[in-house]
């Protein structure tokens, strides 16, 4: 079978709580987790293959399908040096914005189902609508966005402050 | 900082003085996140962020540090190591070394010598200090002022170490505390012949005790012509009272000297900063004068600044303390930092004023005087008026000539400050807010957006807590607003 013919195919995702999503194995293959599945599977007859994902429920996998979906045409580019990474940190594409703008809780879910499915647009995407929550605030404000225990003694809390005072400094 | 460990990876993990905790249960919104998400969570933040994460709990403090982060910003680490307080103290050789190679770290010209390094305390054992500053000095070619101020030089034969330091050229050298050493400065500094700013803090008891056996200390500084500043500390210090000083001095600091004779030998002296003004002072040449503290109410009461006159030339005056109700009158002076304004001022040429506190007296004095065009309002030390007292005095902040409103003390002012500030200060051209506050809400925001518009006085707002992204959008389109976020940008203005 040609690439051309195995992407248009169609795969069966399998939720964690049993849901199945039949989507065309171009949109599956977004995921490198899924690749490696189907390309251990072999997709020489027309059996459509079907893909367990026993740490992904139904709702996360549905919006990572339609994001996939969304996206599978996108052309990857290499975007790792600093100033690209700052930037790209403020220019997130709306209909990108309007998928992570769910609850928090969604948003953490999604991080976890793209590290596992391996989705880099993806993780990229929800980790700096994370960091774009960090941004700015003070270390208060985080553990109060993020629901963090905070675990120092008034003696440890002290000894990190003095230890960050050089980034305070005016 | 503990100490620097080498993981399996052979990547080296910076570990707070808190320890190592287990950073892989991490937990946000009470969802257990992995460490590898969370760090490229992590690497989309500056520096500055970073180290508000790691104050949140002790899991994120260990992976907030974690050298991939900080390996990608090498200024920054740079800085991390040899600027922080705790990093200074604990460094691997290899991780200074390849750290110093990187090639941002090429055009630095400032050098600290860490403290600590491989578990070391080099600074002890003068052939283990200098044989450490033989490697790192070399790696940063354009170095000029060395930071040797962590050095305990108790051991060490300062003239001869002096002499070693020499080799570097150094034109800025912080030596630290020098003590028990009777002929510390005229036998070593002497040999530094490069040095034009010179920073060192005499701890000597020795010194003490010779002075008080009648032995005459006048180290003189005439073999190194090229020193124009020197600042010095330390109760040694306070002994040394006679002419020590070279003709081509012409910024002192001292701390602690009770009788200042051998100032008035500096014929080109034109900055001056102390901790106590001298009772018997006089300089004709200074135009630069910085009183940074008096502990003793006594001799801030003592010190009469209606005697300003006699700097003719003094154009900038920087006070911590000020006796209440003193007048304090120059026809010189166009740049005053005072803690807070009690007394009547008689500045007709002042043109700057800095304030932590802006008083009634000061909007009395802004509203009769047409010159002042910049007023900042900065963090003292430990006088800072309370959030309710800057409410009241923002509010009444009234003036004529004033077209520059600095905040400059972590205070963001609230929208309604701001109009009230517009109000009473009808030449005000500009207001810039460095503030670290939490910012405004939605609500405020909104009345901003609606209000703030190309009649308004510019705006900057700088290092306030991220708005909204429709408000970022929005005031993309405002003229008269610059919105700066705290990002690590920041950091180059420290």
């Amino acid at each position: 079978m040609t690439e051309e013919n195995t992407d248009t195919q169609m795969v069966k995702l399998c939720s964690s709580d049993d849901r199945e999503f039949e989507v065309e194995a171009k949109v599956a293959k977004m995921s490198v987790t899924i690749r490696n599945m189907l390309e251990d599977l072999g997709l020489d007859n027309d059996e459509v293959p079907n893909i367990p994902l026993p740490n992904v429920n139904s709702q996360i996998l549905e919006m990572v399908i339609n994001y996939c979906k969304h996206h599978k045409d996108d052309v990857v580019l290499a975007t790792d040096d600093e100033t690209t990474r700052e930037r790209a940190l403020e220019d997130i594409d709306p209909w990108d914005q309007k998928f992570v703008g769910a609850d928090q809780g969604t948003l953490f879910e999604l991080i976890l189902a793209a590290n596992y499915l391996d989705i880099k647009s993806l993780l990229d995407l929800t980790c700096k609508t994370v960091a774009n929550m960090i941004k700015g605030k003070d270390a208060e404000e985080i553990r109060k966005t993020f629901n963090i225990q905070n675990d120092f003694t008034k003696e440890e809390e002290e000894q990190v402050r003095k230890e960050n005072e050089w980034c305070e400094e005016k | 900082m503990e100490c620097m460990h080498i993981n399996n990876d052979k990547k080296p993990i910076l570990i707070g003085t808190i320890g190592m905790h287990n950073e892989d249960l991490i937990r946000l919104c009470g969802k257990i996140i992995p460490r590898d998400p969370m760090l490229l969570i992590l690497s989309y933040l500056p520096p500055k962020n970073l180290l508000q994460i790691a104050r949140t709990c002790k899991a994120l403090h260990t992976l907030a540090l974690d050298w991939s982060l900080w390996q990608r910003l090498p200024d920054y680490l740079y800085r991390y190591y040899f600027k922080h307080k705790g990093l200074l103290m604990f460094c691997a050789m290899d991780v200074v070394c390849s750290v110093l190679k990187q090639p941002s770290c090429s055009h630095l010209v400032e050098f600290r010598m860490p403290v600590i390094v491989d578990n070391r305390k080099l600074y002890t054992v003068q052939k283990d200090y200098e044989a450490y500053l033989d490697i790192l000095v070399p790696l940063l070619p354009r170095v000029t002022s060395l930071d040797l101020s962590k050095c305990y030089y108790m051991d060490f034969e300062l003239p001869l170490f002096c002499a070693y330091i020499q080799r570097f050229q150094p034109k800025v050298l912080n030596m630290g505390q020098i003590f028990n050493h009777a002929d510390y400065l005229t036998n070593s500094v002497e040999k530094l012949t490069t040095a034009t700013v010179l920073r060192v803090s005499i701890c000597s008891p020795s010194l003490i005790e010779l002075y008080a056996w009648g032995v005459p200390i006048q180290p003189t500084l005439d073999q190194c012509p090229k020193l124009r500043t020197l600042m010095l500390g330390g109760e040694g210090v306070a002994i040394l009272d006679t002419a020590i000083w070279s003709a081509s001095l012409t910024k002192i600091g001292v701390d602690a000297i009770l009788t200042y004779d051998a100032v008035v030998l500096c014929p080109q002296l034109t900055e001056f900063s102390t901790l106590l003004w001298p009772v018997q002072f006089q300089c004709k040449t200074l135009t630069h004068v910085s009183i940074k503290r008096a502990e003793n109410k006594e001799l801030v009461n003592s010190f009469r600044v209606d005697t300003l006159h006699e700097f003719p030339l003094l154009t900038t005056l920087h006070l911590h303390e000020v006796a209440k109700h003193q007048t304090i009158s120059s026809h010189s002076l166009l740049h005053l930092s005072i803690a807070r304004v009690e007394g009547p001022l008689v500045l007709p040429q002042l043109l700057t004023i800095r304030v932590c506190q802006a008083t009634s007296k000061l909007s009395e004095f802004l509203l009769s005087c047409g010159t002042v065009h910049t007023v900042e309002l900065y963090e003292g030390n430990g006088r800072n008026p309370s959030r309710h007292e800057l409410k009241q005095n923002y509010l009444t902040l009234s003036s004529r000539s004033v077209q520059r409103i600095n905040f400059k003390n972590r205070y963001t002012p609230t929208l309604r400050q701001l109009r009230n500030l517009c109000a009473n200060n009808r030449g005000l051209v500009r207001i810039h807010v460095f503030g670290c506050g939490r910012g405004w809400d939605a609500y405020e925001w909104n009345k901003f957006l609606n209000t703030w518009n190309d009649d308004s006085p510019f705006l900057v707002l700088r290092n306030m807590a991220e708005p909204p992204t429709y408000v970022r959008n929005a005031l993309r389109s405002i003229r008269q607003v610059h919105f700066l976020s705290r990002d690590y940008d920041d950091l180059d203005d420290l």
